[in-house]
């Protein structure tokens, strides 16, 4: 209690620019020999919510980072806040650097920029109404430390009369202290949820008012690791909402999103256009699917309205100008799905990360539809473009919220089989007694993978894809060419994508007296994410983000007068998140190698990855191994 | 015809219409633009549906005439409001002190394949300026999609002389000279990997009311007097002066292009420690009497614009005097060494105090790796050794940049993950690296390992593969090409192994040799006492090859590359 209000009190002397306490003894503390892997240390990082009856609240968030490197220096040089006018402003109230010898220099007003938020690269977000606030410290050196206090006001909370946060409290430098302080009327039921550790929990109750004070100290920082979830999904966090249910969330976005369900003639003409001639309905259904995702193009323009980023384009307005974002499109399918008798909801979910299901805070930042039948729910994205599949496979295993007048509950919806998203390589050389080889390489890809080689495709200008099956044949040898290649019709979603590729390759191998060897290089040709097993050790799961299969078969027909002298061995993996193999066998003048790997739950446990990653290796090096022939002796 | 119509069948939209109308009279400098695109594919919708055009909101006014989309029925569309956006465009984030910089966005309804984008505006001076500006500029008639015409129309005084390098159309219209330059049917440019620019491609015109590279220098030493008096900052030498300006003052990367070619005061730069190329030079030649700016095109492979545009020029750095001639810094490259910059070879144009000359640039450091493998295999196949590496140069600079900053932790992480690329199951023993912070000598780095089941019997032997540095196969992936294969810079290396093997007899040694334009090779292998000594050398040289040599080269290359692993025991 008195630590409360020693962190209360002091946080309010704080906000008095004038009187600002002396840092220096606190920075003196904070030294390289404590932190040696380290570019710079969050020194405290407090973070305070001024919460009011009607959800509108006040947040003020003070900063101070003493700065290790040069490195240090870029990452924090330029802090960078975002805000939507339409809910909030933010301010900058206090900036300045304590140089190493105590001397403040504060940071003047023309450093302080505000502009729109940028349009990036092949970005699709064009948002005049979301600013960037950016603060670029001068005159900063390696041993300063850098101090901020900005406030946001929200004027305009997504749901109204309530109040929810998530809060990280690890990043990738180290963190002397952080401390959320939740400060709002007594008669505002709030509810929290602490997860991947601990923090010190104090509460106090004054007129009225309870502040809530949520601390750690001593946060390690967090050391990236290649296919590591999700931040949010292994750091320590906490979720605070009022919000007393997921039920309320869907209904709140039902009321907001359900307005936008509405049609006029020339939508109901189109309706008709795609689905009079079509018999089932489950062709109907998958008809209206493919017009929404890929006659809708994805972009975002200014966010209007008085829910705007959250409320939906009607879907007259998305359908006439064929562009709009996850909500749009998933409103406009909704609306067009209703119209055939189909009864269809939009629903709200994360494909990035697993929503907590015990505690209702929006993790959401993606709309899709449901349609429900004989009393189960069948989920579709038609954000995505150039799918066979009415979800893609990294949205399995995640959480979906049908929004629906009375309010229904968050879902898991479960993983397909792998074999739903299989990529098949089938090898062929015919090698001559010169080493010249010939051949053929040919792919066939459904469920993710088919959407993975349709979309990039179909993305890439038509002249990249020669390069592209040039680099894939380059897999096999350096010097191998790709002649000529054939694929199916992109635009033909009845049909799963396949091409062919035609290849030659001179000096295949080595001869040496009457041996012959060679290795069989990459049968994909297409790295998809490198070795995932590299690291020796893993402080976090490894996530592989979807169930997958793919099976490779190759044959090669052996050259005049040879025969096999040495295959490698065959090898097997099997566990409950992976399973592969690799065969060879000899037929004839033919051998035939088949491997296959599966990913049957695509995260590996911190503790079973060692004998997972010892296994997986050995598979992989005797892939690698190689055929040696030998003259035949008649 | 039949060209056209190829090009036109893998085309994602054609530009139907595209022509800019300059004036420059008392009230400044007024862009009329006219813009007609058809889409032809969905990945042109996507590609060309949102309009982007970047101003000065500070100075000029941005009006739309028109902007409509035509529909194949003959319908027109126009955007809805909320679909007209002012939006910062991507350099400002790095560079907020240049937030006037704006992006007017026009994002365009129904489209679809067969419905056009039509597009005019202008862009106006909001007042009248104190100064005429000067008058130069670039125009590149080609794009990676097919032409129908390309239009700059250039309405200036009679009496500014204009320089250029294509023959206009010429009008006279009162006191004004008109300039039109035009094409038609311009074929598209195909994508390729390691191609050159669009402005060298061409046809590209150049104009500028410079007369000569000396009047550009003259000018711009006039624009450098804002620079002012130098800071108080002690330096020891120069290349302890390079070197903080490199790594304690930060660059801001934002383009000349932007900024223009005025530099802020040395002191107020000095007192920001931040900046981009142009202040960076600017307070370094406060402080050192024989340093003098540096113009850089780096989209040009040669130099040879007859032109003396400013137009070209989108990289500043800094060329200090000795009794060798010049050495040329790139102040605003954090990460390379001292006496490294990424433009050896370029021609750069040097504004001396009183002078203006065209000068080769020349590193004093050139880009070089030196790699060594030392290890063995014992009896059961495992591979044990240590990688000794040091880079100069280019690898230097792409590792302190991949690197730099990360902890402890972080760079044994990365670590492992290129010493799992040797071969499945091999793991990292230990690391050392050395040189991210000091940009003096290069970087070492030191990688000890251990690969269990490397050697398998009666299997050949694969050299370990250099597990750092440059990959001479990236830029020879294509079986051919229709642009010409374009290297900006060169690279050398030499990566010895030696690897004691005890009871194993080689029977085939690698051993190969290739010369060519764009690449030299050489692969030497022998036995010695039980040890295997496998050396390379290779350098990849800058240059620029016709794709008609493309083809021959690229066999010459991988043949060398192919099997030069592999030692049959």
């Amino acid at each position: 209690m008195y630590r409360v209000m020693l962190i209360v009190g002091g946080f309010i002397i704080m906000g008095c620019a004038t009187r600002l306490p002396n840092y220096l003894p606190l920075l003196k503390t904070i030294t390289t020999e404590e932190y040696s892997d380290a570019n710079a240390v969050v020194v405290f990082d407090t973070i305070k919510y001024h919460v009011e009856r009607d959800g509108k609240y006040r947040s003020y968030q003070h900063r101070l980072i003493k700065i290790f490197t040069v490195t240090g220096k870029s990452k924090f040089a330029e802090p960078v806040f975002h805000y939507y006018e339409t809910y909030s402003k933010l301010q900058v109230k206090l900036a300045r650097v304590i140089k190493a010898d105590g001397r403040i220099v504060k940071v003047p007003k023309e450093n302080i920029k505000e502009f729109p938020m940028p349009a990036w690269e092949g970005s699709k977000f064009f948002l005049p109404n979301v600013y960037v606030v950016k603060i670029i410290y001068p005159a900063l050196e390696t041993g300063d430390a850098i101090e901020y206090i900005v406030e946001e006001n929200v004027y305009n909370p997504p749901m109204d009369s309530n109040f929810d946060m998530l809060c990280v409290f690890e990043e990738d430098e180290p963190i002397h202290e952080k401390v959320v302080i939740i400060d709002l009327p007594i008669d505002m039921p709030i509810r929290w949820k602490v997860k991947n550790g601990k923090l010190e929990i104090d509460s106090l109750v004054k007129q009225n008012r309870v502040t809530y004070v949520f601390r750690k100290e001593d946060i390690p920082k967090i050391v990236s690791e290649p296919l590591m979830p999700p931040i949010p999904e292994i750091a320590l966090k906490l979720l605070v909402t009022t919000v007393p249910s997921f039920e309320v969330w869907s209904s709140w976005y039902y009321k907001l999103a359900s307005k936008s369900f509405v049609v006029d003639s020339s939508l109901m003409a189109k309706i008709h256009e795609i689905t009079d001639t079509l018999e089932s309905l489950d062709a109907k259904i998958r008809a209206l699917f493919m017009f929404v995702s890929n006659n809708i193009r994805y972009v975002e323009t200014k966010l209007t309205g008085k829910k705007g980023g959250y409320e939906p384009a009607p879907a007259t307005v998305t359908f006439n100008r064929k562009y709009g974002v996850c909500r749009d499109k998933a409103a406009l399918l909704v609306t067009m799905l209703r119209e055939i008798g189909v009864d269809a909801y939009i629903v709200l979910c994360n494909p990035t990360m697993h929503i907590d299901q015990d505690i209702a805070v929006d993790e959401f930042n993606h709309a899709v539809v449901a349609i429900k039948r004989d009393g189960r729910y069948e989920f579709l994205d038609p954000t995505v473009e150039n799918t066979t599949e009415y979800l893609l496979a990294y949205e399995e295993g995640k959480q979906m919220l049908v929004c629906d007048e009375d309010g229904e509950p968050l879902r898991t919806i479960p993983y397909s089989k792998p074999d739903k998203h299989a990529l098949k390589v089938t090898l062929e050389m015919e090698i001559d007694t010169s080493c010249f080889v010939t051949g053929r390489l040919h792919f066939s890809a459904k469920g993710f993978y088919d959407w993975i080689f349709r979309n990039m495709l179909k993305k890439m200008p038509v002249e990249f894809r020669r390069q592209l099956f040039q680099q894939m044949v380059a897999g096999l040898g350096p010097n191998a060419v790709l002649d000529s290649f054939s694929m199916m019709e992109l635009d033909n979603f009845d049909e799963n994508v396949w091409f062919t590729l035609y290849y030659h390759m001179s000096e295949f191998g080595i001869k040496y007296g009457d041996e012959y060897r060679f290795k069989l290089g990459s049968r994909s040709g297409l790295q998809l994410g490198g070795n995932p097993f590299a690291l020796e050790e893993r402080r976090y799961p490894l996530f592989m983000h979807a169930v997958m299969q793919t099976e490779s078969n190759t044959i090669i027909k052996l050259p005049e007068g040879y025969r096999v002298k040495h295959l490698p061995d065959d090898m097997r993996l099997d566990s409950d998140q992976l399973e592969g193999y690799v065969k060879y066998e000899v037929v004839g003048d033919t051998i035939f190698v088949t491997s296959y790997s599966c990913v049957k739950d695509p995260l590996i446990p911190v503790e079973v990855y060692p004998e997972i990653k010892h296994r997986f290796d050995k598979l992989q090096q005797l892939a690698e191994q190689e055929i040696v022939l030998e003259r035949a002796r008649f | 015809m039949w060209m056209w119509l190829i090009l036109l069948v893998t085309a994602d939209a054609k530009i139907l219409l595209d022509s800019t109308y300059v004036r420059l009279d008392r009230n400044g400098l007024r862009t009329y633009r006219h813009y007609k695109v058809e889409i032809l594919t969905e990945r042109g919708r996507d590609t060309y549906g949102d309009v982007k055009v970047r101003y000065n909101n500070d100075k000029y006014e941005f009006n739309i005439i028109r902007a409509v989309t035509i529909l194949p029925d003959g319908r027109e569309v126009e955007p809805e409001p909320k679909a007209i956006a002012d939006v910062s465009p991507p350099e400002v984030y790095d560079a907020p002190m240049y937030a006037n910089l704006r992006m007017k966005v026009v994002t365009f309804p129904a489209l679809k394949p067969g419905a056009i984008i039509d597009y005019e505006y202008e862009i106006v001076p909001k007042k009248r300026p104190k100064e005429r500006p000067k008058l130069y500029g670039d125009v590149v008639f080609s794009e990676y999609e097919p032409i129908k015409k390309k239009v700059f129309v250039l309405e200036i005084p009679k009496d500014i002389t204009l320089y250029y390098n294509l023959k206009p159309s010429l009008y006279e219209d009162g006191d004004y000279t008109v300039y039109v330059w035009g094409y038609e049917n311009i074929r598209k440019i195909k994508r390729e990997p390691y191609s050159p620019s669009l402005r060298e491609i061409g046809p590209t015109l150049y104009y500028s009311e410079f007369s000569s590279w000396k009047e550009l220098g003259d000018w711009l030493r006039d624009q450098f007097k804002a620079k002012g008096k130098p800071p108080q900052l002690n330096y020891n030498n120069i290349d302890e002066l390079v070197k903080y300006m490199k790594t304690d003052i930060r660059t801001v990367p934002i383009s000349l292009e932007w900024t223009g070619f005025k530099p802020n005061p040395a002191t107020q730069v000095y007192a920001n420690k931040y900046a981009d190329s142009k202040d960076k030079v600017a307070l370094f030649t406060t402080l050192v009497d024989n340093a003098y700016p540096v113009l850089v095109a780096p989209s040009l492979f040669s130099l040879d614009v007859k032109i003396a545009t400013p137009s070209i020029f989108t990289k500043m750095m800094v060329a200090i005097e000795d009794e060798y001639g010049f050495r040329f810094e790139d102040l605003a490259d954090e990460f390379g060494d001292v006496g490294y910059t990424r433009y050896d070879g370029y021609i750069g144009l040097v504004v001396t105090a009183h002078d203006v000359k065209l000068v080769p640039i020349r590193n004093k450091v050139r880009s070089y790796e030196k790699l060594r493998f030392s290890g063995m295999i014992d009896t059961n196949g495992t591979l044990t050794g240590e990688f000794n590496c040091h880079f100069i140069g280019r690898t230097a600079a792409d590792l302190r940049h991949t690197l730099r900053g990360k902890t402890v932790a972080e760079l044994r992480k990365w670590f492992e993950q290129r010493v799992a690329s040797i071969k499945p199951g091999c793991r990292l023993v230990g690391y050392e690296v050395d040189g991210l912070d000091t940009l003096l000598r290069g970087v070492t780095v030191k990688i000890e390992v251990e690969c269990p089941n490397y050697y398998i019997e009666n299997g050949s032997l694969t050299i370990p593969a250099k597990i750092l540095g440059t990959d001479v196969g990236r830029y020879f992936q294509l079986s051919k090409r229709s642009n010409r294969l374009t290297i900006y810079e060169g690279n050398g290396w030499e990566y010895t192994v030696t690897l004691y093997m005890e009871g194993f007899t080689p029977t085939y040694l690698p051993k190969k040799t290739v010369t060519t334009m764009a690449f030299e090779g050489k692969i030497r292998s022998e036995v010695k006492g039980g040890t295997i000594i496998w050396q390379e050398e290779g350098y990849i040289k800058r240059c620029m090859l016709c794709p008609c040599k493309y083809p021959e080269i690229r066999e010459e290359v991988t043949s060398f590359l192919l099997n030069k692993w592999r030692i049959v025991m």
